[in-house]
């Protein structure tokens, strides 16, 4: 029986609170823990009740806000992992992801703590940008009292490494707000980072909230057990999924590698919603580990230790270590170990890393610039990366696949040296049917269908961005939903690259796909990209959007995305009559109501 | 007359719908998610002279891949007895690489046809085709064909006025519709209000089937005129044209195991002078319109309505449409339905170099470069081509001072060499991958399999024989196999209806020997026979006639008799 505190809750209530609470699993639990204790719209008049108790009053100085600006899910994980770490302490705490939360409201809270990635050139993630930009505004609140920590996740490889997490932590400070924890750059194997931000941050935030016992009632009384569901898989839990189908989905002489893949799931253990995407773990490839046990002249059973795994190095190389995918930070690291004029242009010159890193793998770089193996493995070890899992947008509704789930992969073509990417080598070249990946689902709450079936959609898919939207319409197709649906979709050539055309074509004399429109890039003199398909369509796409249609685009992040964008804002203002930056203005505004929403990467 | 109650079949509609042959076809012209065309407009556009295919050998592989088959098409262009002008051929010959699959080839109609053209490619290739004074309609569709005129201009001033009459056949019965022009060439609706379209010979359902004319110039018969609905054999007195003795119902395809279908060679209906052709041609092809069954087109073609009406009987409904009878036919012969090949002289002085063309295939292909071969002639050519009714090419007209040019040029490429009497004869049909009738391997097959036979031959020391040898990937006949000395007919991959007794002059149809063998079976019978045959001929007695003399087959008077088997069994 729980011991209620009495002076919060009357005995009444205490029975009745106890009655559901017996009913309840353990998730539902943590569900409602969290709910009680963040409840972030606060709108729901349950909420409002919640609100009104002492211990909730004084939140504006005694609550840990969280927010989270993520692309891919990984900064979403890290915010709900510090938020249930932080609830255990006993904690007030919120959720909140940066598309649900604006610059102003940020003067009402006391703590926060903001987990943010950066994409492509220096870009916020899709959920942030507007948040982003009004933080930025030569009009944005002062923000003296608030107090801060940042944790930026990116990619050393690029560029603009955790540009978005430096800019925010710069500004935030800026703005008058203090610092209560250095800002912690987390590198694509950002778990152990940001497991040690969290453990910082814990500790500095209870020195901000003392929770005083009567303010801890409703929560830490709550059995907390764990913070996952038992039976659905996870990262740490990922399901082992059998490979049904391995499909090549390009015909013959197409340029193009891509691969329809099926995977058999248990549906209760792997859940997803058109729009999630599915994380693969993957192991390396034997033959490039092989070699670089070769390169490093190993037998493969010499124990070593790796960012806390202590293994033998083949176990580790094959498991742990991310080989496929060379890192700035590694190249540097070299740089400094070794004189050679080409290495140093390559840890110098982002264009010169790129262009090495579309060809060559590790392997590739330390035969090239250490062929007498200077650097030994155990120097190299703490400057490589951990492994991680790769995400694929889910090409397969669960209301119509019940038990299986359907990935569109593109290999891309073996470099010179005949390797393919981690997890598309894995799933379209090694592994056979029948053999078994390691999978977990990461929900992608950002790009979901509309809630009201008569919602018109517009889908905007090129190459393996049409892959959601072959989820998308069969969920449509399955609901039996009345809104029209129109899918733009593009690629090199029409003979060979029309991904699932028959598919589409199905669907269209069902009477599912009302429209569509394709665009191969290749197929005549003068390239034509789904952007200028949108441009011919550009009067319908207005009077759907006048009609109250969803966008949802999903794609290559880099040029694609921007030229879609580009041309809505183009399409908006020629036939809404607005200004240029009244359209912007207008998407975002379609954005901000999710009727335009992106998956790109 | 026609007794048979059914419903007419639903191509009927699909005409009659069409509005004079535009269908849906421009929209889905315009349609780029897929590369086929709508089911009714296939039907349509073959009028148009394209027809809908796929790579078959890509469809399984396709499908798995969720991808719709490889649509391509097939576009014919009619040459009215199968003379161009070496600039045309050049058009040909660029447009082959600009829209089709690299490959020219010459059909037994003596048309060009194209393959493996994408739906976005059919309308410039339509274009250039008109460009170049030669079109596309009406080469496939229920309609009169190509015309055909026997190719040997060795009589230079007859060939010449038969030709001509040839030519007007071939332009008096151009279906009328503006719809062609309007799709492909003038890109839009030709708006005016006054003029609609009509169609005087034909009305909107056109023909119930394909109607093919050939005109020919005795003793050849390259045309194999007794193959074709309606034929005119060109009656030559003191190196005068005279007039042509009429022939009508010949037709070749079947359906495997429907003992109701059949070939046919023509019967002479009698005769008519010059400038009754045009009169003779349209008013046949109406009372094929009026008589034709349009409830089953297995049993739509001409030759049907002749062989269940009677000779008689479209003697009197020629007469009454004339307005007067036929003459009587005059006394004829043919000799040989092939080609002569190498040079050959012409009457004026001039000379003519028939080209074996394999098939009938003009590409290059590896150490075969046939196709520049010809460009390069054609670059310098001052006669005309002339695509043979046997798939061969004749470089027409060449003056006295030319033909060494044109040799060294033959030599240079080496496309002159010999090749055995009886692949001299041989013909087949397109079928696999492209052809979506094919049953079986002809083109990509018989060359192959003429190399065995050469091989037989040599055996038993009869390669001084030539042998007609044609396959066909089906039984719609477009290689003419039952008039060849020995017919293959694709039943399956690897397997065919083997046929033996036809005349090497194309009057006598063969007989059903064998069925569905495999290339194992047809060489050790032809082993078997060959041996005989080396033995037992008569001096200068021809493979067809021999097969009937010793009884292998019997000879075929009327085209039921084909296929005895089926109706015995």
């Amino acid at each position: 029986m729980i011991d209620w505190p009495q002076n919060n809750i009357n005995p009444d209530q205490c029975a009745q609170l106890a009655k559901v609470l017996e009913q309840l699993d353990s998730s539902q639990k943590i569900w409602l823990s969290g709910y009680l204790a963040g409840n972030s719209l606060a709108t729901a008049s349950f909420s409002e009740q919640v609100t009104e108790t002492a211990a909730v009053k004084n939140h504006k100085a005694k609550k840990l806000t969280i927010l989270y600006g993520s692309q891919t899910g990984n900064g979403e994980s890290v915010a709900k992992n510090l938020k249930s770490l932080a609830t255990e302490a006993g904690l007030l705490t919120e959720i909140f992801s940066l598309a649900d939360i604006s610059v102003k409201q940020l003067v009402k809270k006391s703590l926060i703590t903001l987990v943010i990635s950066t994409h492509g050139e220096g870009e916020a993630p899709d959920d942030a940008d507007i948040f982003y930009e009004q933080l930025f505004k030569k009009n944005a609140p002062d923000l003296t009292g608030l107090q801060y920590s940042v944790l930026a996740l990116g990619d050393s490889s690029y560029e603009y490494y955790c540009q978005t997490g430096k800019d925010i932590d710069h500004r935030l400070n800026e703005l008058g707000a203090k610092r209560i924890h250095e800002r912690v750059d987390c590198d694509v194997d950002f778990e152990p980072a940001s497991g040690q931000w969290i453990d910082d941050i814990l500790v500095k935030v209870e020195d901000v909230i003392k929770p005083s016992p009567q303010d801890l009632g409703n929560i830490t009384t709550l059995p907390i057990q764990n913070t996952e569901s038992l039976c659905v898989s996870n990262k740490s839990n990922p399901y082992e999924a059998e490979i049904l189908t391995k499909q090549k989905l390009t015909g013959r002489g197409s340029d193009k590698n891509t691969y329809h893949i099926e995977l058999a799931i248990d549906p209760t253990q792997v859940q997803y919603q058109p729009g999630d995407s599915v994380a693969v773990i993957a192991d390396n490839n034997p033959n490039a580990v092989e070699r670089l046990l070769k390169h490093w002249k190993l037998q493969g059973n010499e124990v070593v230790t790796f960012k806390q795994h202590t293994k033998n190095i083949k176990a580790l190389l094959t498991e742990h270590i991310e080989i496929t995918q060379i890192s700035k930070p590694f190249v540097k690291f070299l740089s400094e170990q070794i004189e050679n004029i080409e290495l140093q242009n390559l840890a110098n010159s982002h264009e010169a890393f790129n262009a090495y890193c579309e060809q060559k793998q590790l392997v590739n770089l330390l035969n090239e610039f250490d062929p007498g193996q200077k650097i030994d493995v155990k120097k190299s070890l703490g400057h490589l990366r951990a492994i991680t899992p790769r995400l694929y947008s889910i090409a397969s509704s669960q209301s119509i696949y019940d038990d299986e789930v359907h990935l569109t992969i593109n290999l891309s073509n073996a470099t010179a040296n005949g390797h393919y990417g981690l997890a598309s080598g894995l799933l379209c070249d090694r592994a056979k049917v029948g053999d078994k990946v390691k999978i977990y689902v990461e929900p992608n709450k950002h790009f979901k269908l509309p809630k009201n079936p008569t919602t018109p959609i517009i889908l905007i898919g090129p190459g393996t961005g049409v892959a959601p939207f072959r989820a998308f319409l069969q969920e449509r197709k399955e609901q039996q939903a009345s809104g029209e649906n129109w899918l733009f979709f593009g690629n090199p050539h029409f003979a060979t690259d029309f991904l699932y055309q028959t598919e589409w074509l199905k669907l269209q004399q069902q009477g599912v796909l009302n429209e569509i429109d394709v665009a191969f890039s290749r197929d005549q003199t003068h390239k034509i990209y789904v952007q200028d398909k949108l441009k011919d369509k550009s009067q319908l796409i207005w009077s759907w959007i006048e009609n109250d249609a969803s966008i949802y685009l999903c794609g290559d992040a880099n040029h694609m995305a921007k030229d879609v964008e580009q041309t809505l804002i183009d399409i908006i203002s020629q036939h809404g009559n607005l200004s240029f930056g009244d359209a912007k203005t207008y998407l975002k505004k379609l954005k901000r109501t999710h009727k335009y929403q992106k998956d790109v990467y | 007359m026609n007794t048979n109650k059914n419903q007419p079949v639903a191509v009927e509609f699909i005409k009659e719908n069409s509005n004079f042959l535009r269908g849906t076809i421009a929209s889905e012209l315009g349609n780029e998610v897929t590369g086929s065309i709508s089911e009714n407009d296939t039907q349509i556009s073959k009028f148009h002279g394209i027809y809908q295919q796929d790579d078959r050998d890509l469809r399984k592989e396709r499908s798995k891949q969720k991808l719709e088959p490889l649509y391509s098409f097939m576009i014919r262009a009619r040459v009215p007895g199968g003379i161009c002008t070496p600039e045309q051929w050049l058009a040909i010959d660029d447009m082959a690489d600009r829209y089709a699959n690299g490959s020219i080839r010459i059909t037994t109609r003596q048309a060009f046809q194209f393959h493996g053209v994408i739906k976005k490619n059919l309308k410039p290739t339509i274009a250039a085709i008109n460009q170049q004074l030669m079109d596309t309609i009406a080469a496939c569709g229920d309609v009169n064909r190509n015309v055909m005129c026997t190719a040997n201009p060795e009589l230079s001033s007859i060939h010449y006025r038969v030709y001509q009459d040839a030519k007007a056949i071939s332009d008096h019965l151009t279906p009328q519709t503006s719809a062609y022009h309007e799709i492909w060439i003038d890109g839009e609706k030709v708006k005016s209000e006054s003029k609609t379209d009509h169609e005087p010979i034909y009305g909107k359902t056109y023909l119930p089937r394909k109607f093919k004319i050939a005109v020919v110039i005795p003793p050849d018969n390259d045309v194999d005129v007794l193959a074709h609905d309606l034929g005119f054999i060109a009656i030559i007195e003191n190196h005068e044209l005279v007039g042509y003795n009429v022939t009508v119902g010949g037709g070749m395809g079947t359906t495997h195991g429907d003992s109701s279908t059949f070939p046919l060679l023509a019967h002479t209906l009698g005769f008519c002078t010059p400038d009754q052709v045009l009169l003779v041609a349209e008013n046949t092809v109406k009372i094929q319109r009026d008589h034709g069954d349009r409830t089953n087109r297995k049993h739509a073609r001409f030759k049907y309505t002749v062989d269940d009406h009677g000779i008689d009987w479209l003697r009197g409904q020629l007469s009454d449409h004339m307005g007067q009878p036929l003459l009587a036919a005059k006394k004829i012969e043919f000799t040989h339905n092939g080609d002569r090949f190498g040079w050959r002289k012409n009457l004026d002085g001039s000379w003519n170099h028939t080209l074996f063309i394999a098939n009938g295939r003009v590409k290059d292909d590896g150490m075969n470069s046939l196709r520049t071969a010809l460009r390069e002639i054609a670059q310098i050519h001052q006669g005309n081509f002339r695509l043979t009714a046997n798939q061969n090419l004749i470089i027409a007209q060449v003056p006295d001072s030319a033909k060494n040019q044109i040799d060294q040029l033959l030599g240079l490429y080496k496309i002159n060499q010999q090749v055995s009497l009886t692949r001299q004869l041989s013909m087949a049909c397109v079928a696999l991958p492209t052809c979506s009738l094919a049953m079986a391997e002809a083109e990509r097959y018989l060359p192959e399999l003429i190399n065995q036979i050469d091989g037989l031959q040599q055996k038993h020391h009869i390669s001084n024989r030539g042998i007609m040898i044609r396959m066909t990937g089906c039984p719609n006949g477009c290689a003419r196999p039952f008039i060849a000395e020995i017919g293959f007919v694709g039943k399956a991959l690897g397997r065919y209806n083997m046929y033996l007794g036809g005349k090497p002059d194309g009057t006598r149809l063969n007989q059903l020997y064998l069925e569905n063998i495999t290339e194992s079976d047809i060489l050790k019978q032809l082993d078997d026979i060959f041996s005989h045959y080396a033995k037992d001929a008569i001096s200068n007695e021809s493979f067809g006639d021999f097969v009937i003399r010793a009884q292998y087959v019997s000879a075929v008077t009327h085209g039921k008799q084909v296929h005895l088997k089926w109706v015995e069994s």
